[in-house]
């Protein structure tokens, strides 16, 4: 398993973390640019297990997409991670659910809202393969 | 409902009728409960609501009797025998719920840190609200390996799949309001049990009364072929070649098709190579079709659908390419109705005639105008579930079928045949649920809803090591997987380095023993269990094995929020109401019974993943933002349900809103009813990612040793026998199939005294049919007690029933019977227990979606006296 991965920055690593008031600090419906991002990532079920952290935090440019922030954890992660969600580099398998700030993400291209700064992303595994 | 005064105003403390679902089957029909003082007296249909539009079966009219039945558990049961066996008492010993649960928990937290893959989860289908609770939970606890017993195993691999390929649903039925003429193969939509039950038996008999033909293709004629115009017998499990051959008569010899569809909304013109595979644009990848215009091979999203071919060969790139239609009007050839006759036994004549009226009455190129919109018109459906599905070949016996529908166009459109509702806007409202089609790069079909979020196209790559306990990480179109019970489990296990072996068990309701196959074989992968924890309604021959035993509420004492959803499951296809009923508790719980949410909820906060139950119940509700559920909150299922509900329908409409009014419904759009033409999706007549596919599966499983036979992995449909099919052993000369008895739900009502007595009334419920003609060449008399014996020395022993009514080489046997366990006295010894003849393992399991072989050759001989 082989993914394409796009690394935060050393520097952006090495940011103390933004926090949730920058949020509301900006303007709904500015074009402005954030300068920094910050993912809070909650992992769910099987894998909760990669991590003793919950929620997990990453930093990642402010253009970031989601399919960014996928692959930036896959990286932090392992690939055992990856093996489990990705099943190809940006895709996502159908049963990896996975919710910023509440809503599905259908298509990992997209970024993340660029009027915030910090970000919840939720991921769960639903395999169960239904019969019957 | 027929409340009288005297109901009303008589003097009781408590007279009241309540809106909720029966449960005696998936069906989850829609139903009043009439309670007096405490006690539910009666149970009708609820007219109001479009699930049963306000009828019950026979199963549904008899629930009480399930419900009060006296031998209902009403405690939890701790085994105090630590051996287990067909001949071990367990030693039952009482204990309190706190007892359970903190043992249960306790299993819960040690396997979840060490590897919560060794947790299996096994459901029955007959409980369709037990479906999302355990869904969530192991999603939550984070095991893959969840199953849905022999209901699943048995039915669905293949139905489910293609329905949701070509159909974007989990299963099809004809347009009952249009359809002229259907063609059943080894299906009763509409005369029996199965999804959406009720309201199309009301459906189909009005089309029936409407002057509907209706042509069943069955070894059987039993419900749907009795109330056919035309009983069409074959031989068991030759579906795909009668199919086939009837679509070589309409391509080959009337030449009868639907030019414009084919173009516009299948794969028929994507240029194949050599290779067996698309002719990609170097570019794009985008598959190429032959302009006949400008003359050249271009991609398909470039050429307008008119001027695609769909004959000729072309060269491309180097390479000669023919549209995919061009291949499929050779492959068809091969199945010359005389050549098909010898396969099926249905006469060449009367398949010339079965096709030529199908294709003439889909009418090609017709148009109708509903509600002001102007749609096709293709009153023809040929449609397949159980009996065809019942094969190792299920695959390409329910694609055959289906290329009936794609060739004339009669898919999702006015009068054809219908995917259970896979296009829906949403209420006015709230604009939910809402889910349509979309096609995927090659523009083939992805469904909109699914059952849960394995779905059925496009495939996933198959991987190594397998991390689920039935392979489906290898046998990717593999829904529920025969190899959590099979025999031949751990040398599969060891073969494709699952890393992890089963530790615990948890089982919803499912009679295992019973439902997958031989029960020694079952009773042996179960023995492997460290520990079993059993939900059941009664002691079955199951929970016998199970070392916790809890009680569980009966439908009449649970909540659903979304009895009838998923909509592709069971609401009623075809115009008429988008409808969401619920079940609400109509009694509490009797003793100590708890329900099966509940208890969920109660064993996550024990076992301290509460918080992923949540995130899990967010992912699988679709729960939107203010609805969603946060961190660890400890939620009741019944502000769970509340959430879900609000979430769909809005903050008004909670949980108490639906109690009161049972559902909410709103009118159907003629765009999503018939929404094959509004949706720029197409889907494959010619399965191209089949070859690969199964190139992908062999790189993996023959270096360990498993041969995958690759005419299953074939793009194009064929008929393929099963081992029944290779068996000539002398005096071998019968397939032996089982069918869903329309007053029997699986194993479960067989202990319905009501029930039980209509079966005893009926000849075949709990009796062994065979043809009459066949029974007197050997000897066999109406009545005679026999042994029907398979070759592996498999054998149960049955009453016969002659009939005129089944294949001369078929023997019908009805439902899950035959139970041995005192859990169920009523059900006890009653009927014949097919399943017991069946092998579990990989050499009856197909290779391509994992279905088990469900037919089998045996040999039939009388009892001797003092057998
Ligand atoms: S079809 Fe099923 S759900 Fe409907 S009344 Fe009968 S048993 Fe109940």
């Amino acid at each position: 398993m082989s993914a394409t991965l796009r690394l935060p920055t050393a520097d952006a690593r090495s940011r103390p973390l933004l926090t949730a008031e920058l949020v509301d600090g900006t303007e709904p419906g500015s074009n402005a640019i954030v300068p920094d991002r910050v993912i809070r990532v909650w992992l769910f079920g099987i894998l909760s297990r990669f991590t003793t952290e919950r929620p997990l935090i990453l930093h990642l440019p402010a253009t970031a997409t989601f399919g960014e922030a996928i692959d930036t954890l896959a990286h932090r992660l392992g690939g055992q991670f990856a093996e489990l969600v990705l099943q190809e580099p940006r895709k996502t398998f159908s049963h990896c659910r996975i919710f910023a700030d509440g809503k599905h993400v259908e298509n990992l291209n997209e970024a993340f809202e660029r009027t915030t700064s910090a970000s919840n992303i939720e991921m769960i595994l639903v395999m169960a393969a239904e019969g019957g | 409902m027929n409340i009288i005064e005297s109901d009303v105003t008589r003097a009781t403390a408590d007279d009241t009728w309540l809106k909720s679902s029966c449960s005696l089957c998936y069906g989850t029909c829609s139903i009043l409960a009439h309670r007096v003082d405490g006690v539910v007296i009666k149970v009708e249909g609820n007219p109001d609501s479009a699930v049963g539009k306000g009828r019950l079966c026979g199963k549904g009219v008899g629930g009480l009797m399930t419900h009060y039945d006296p031998h209902r558990l009403r405690v939890p049961l701790h085994r105090t025998n630590p051996r287990k066996g067909f001949n071990e008492d367990p030693g039952w010993k009482q204990i309190s719920w706190d007892e359970a649960l903190d043992e249960i928990a306790a299993h819960l937290r040690r396997i979840r840190a060490e590897d919560p893959r060794k947790l299996v989860v096994q459901r029955t289908t007959t409980v369709t609200a037990s479906r999302a609770p355990s869904q969530a939970f192991v999603a939550a606890f984070g095991t893959p390996n969840f199953s849905t017993a022999g209901g699943g195993l048995h039915c669905g691999n293949g139905a489910h799949v293609i329905s949701g390929v070509m159909h974007a649903s989990w299963s099809v039925v004809p347009d009952f309001e249009y359809c002229n003429y259907a063609i059943y193969f080894g299906a009763s939509k509409g005369h029996a049990a199965g999804h959406a039950s009720c309201s199309n038996m009301g459906k189909a008999a009005d089309a029936r009364f409407r002057g509907m033909k209706m042509v069943v293709v069955d070894p059987f004629c039993n419900f749907a072929a009795a109330k056919a115009t035309e009983w069409v017998p074959l031989r068991v499990g030759t579906d795909a070649a009668l199919a086939l051959a009837m679509c070589n008569v309409m391509v080959n010899e009337l030449k009868i098709y639907d030019t414009p569809y084919l173009q516009a909304k299948t794969n028929a013109p994507y240029l194949i190579g050599p290779d067996q595979l698309y002719i990609r644009d170097p570019k794009t990848q985008a598959p190429l079709v032959w302009d006949q215009e400008s003359g050249t091979a271009r991609p398909f999203t470039a050429v307008p659908s008119a001027r695609m071919a769909l004959r000729g060969s072309f060269t491309v790139n180097g390479v000669v390419g023919r549209p995919a239609f061009a291949l499929l009007g050779e492959h068809l050839k091969k199945y010359t109705p005389e050549r098909t006759e010898e396969i099926t036994t249905v006469p060449a004549a009367n398949i010339r005639r079965l096709a030529g009226e199908f294709a003439r009455e889909a009418r090609v190129g017709s148009t109708i105008v509903i509600d002001g919109v102007t749609l096709p018109y293709r009153p023809v459906a040929a449609i397949a579930f159980r009996g065809s599905q019942g094969h190792m070949n299920s695959v390409y016996n329910f694609l055959a079928v289906d290329l009936l529908n794609q060739l004339v166009g009669a898919a999702d459109v006015v009068g054809s045949c219908l995917g259970f509702n896979p296009t829906c806007y949403g209420h006015p409202d709230t604009k939910l649920p809402y889910y349509v089609p979309k096609a995927d790069a090659d523009g083939l079909m992805v469904t909109g809803m699914w059952m849960g979020y394995h779905y059925p196209y496009p495939t996933n790559k198959p991987r190594m090591p397998s991390k689920q306990l039935g392979l489906q990480d290898v046998f990717t179109m593999g829904m529920t997987s025969p190899f959590l019970n099979s025999t031949d489990q751990e040398m599969l296990w060891e073969k494709f380095d699952v890393p992890y072996r089963p530790e615990m068990l948890i089982n919803y309701g499912a009679n295992l023993l019973m439902s997958i196959g031989n029960k020694d074989v079952v009773a042996e992968s179960l023995l492997k269990y460290k520990f079993i924890v059993s939900f059941d309604l009664f002691l079955t021959e199951t929970s016998v094995l199970a070392d916790i035993v809890l009680p569980d509420c009966s439908y009449l004492q649970s909540v659903d929020s979304r009895s009838n959803f998923p909509f592709i499951f069971s609401l009623p296809a075809g115009l008429g109401e988008w409808c969401w009923p619920i079940r609400q508790a109509v009694v509490p719980p009797d003793g100590e019974q708890r329900r099966y949410a509940d208890v969920l909820l109660e064993l996550a906060d024990r076992a301290g993943f509460r918080a992923d139950l949540n995130a899990a119940y967010n992912a699988t509700y679709d729960l939107q933002s203010p609805f969603r559920l946060e961190g660890d909150r400890k939620y009741s299922f019944d502000e769970i349900c509340d959430a879900d509900l609000r979430s769909h329908f809005g903050q008004e409409r909670g949980l108490d809103w639906f109690k009161q009014h049972g559902l909410i419904k709103w009118p159907k759009k003629p765009e999503e009813v018939y929404w094959r033409p509004f949706v720029d999706v197409r889907v494959p007549i010619y399965w191209e990612f089949l070859k690969p596919l199964g190139e992908q599966i062999a790189a993996i499983t023959e270096p360990r040793g498993l041969k995958i036979p690759r005419h299953y992995y074939q793009p194009l449909p064929d008929w393929i026998g099963c081992p029944s099919h290779a068996c000539d052993a002398p005096g071998f000369d019968f397939y032996a199939f089982y069918y869903r008895d329309i007053i029997h739900t699986n194993s479960f009502t067989m202990e319905n005294p009501w029930l039980d007595e209509a079966a005893r009334l009926d000849p075949f419920s709990y009796t062994i049919a065979m043809n009459r003609a066949s029974a007197e060449k050997r000897g066999l008399k109406h009545g005679a007690l026999v042994w029907v014996e398979t070759e592996k020395r498999r054998k149960v022993k049955g009453r016969l029933a002659v009939t005129e009514g089944i294949h001369p080489e078929g023997l019908g046997i009805a439902a899950l019977a035959g139970h041995w366990g005192d859990g169920m006295p009523i059900a006890k010894g009653k009927g014949v227990f097919f399943n017991e003849l069946l092998e579990v393992d990989w050499e009856h399991s197909s290779p391509v979606n994992l279905n088990l072989d469900l037919c089998v050759k045996v040999r039939v001989t009388a009892v001797e006296t003092g057998q």
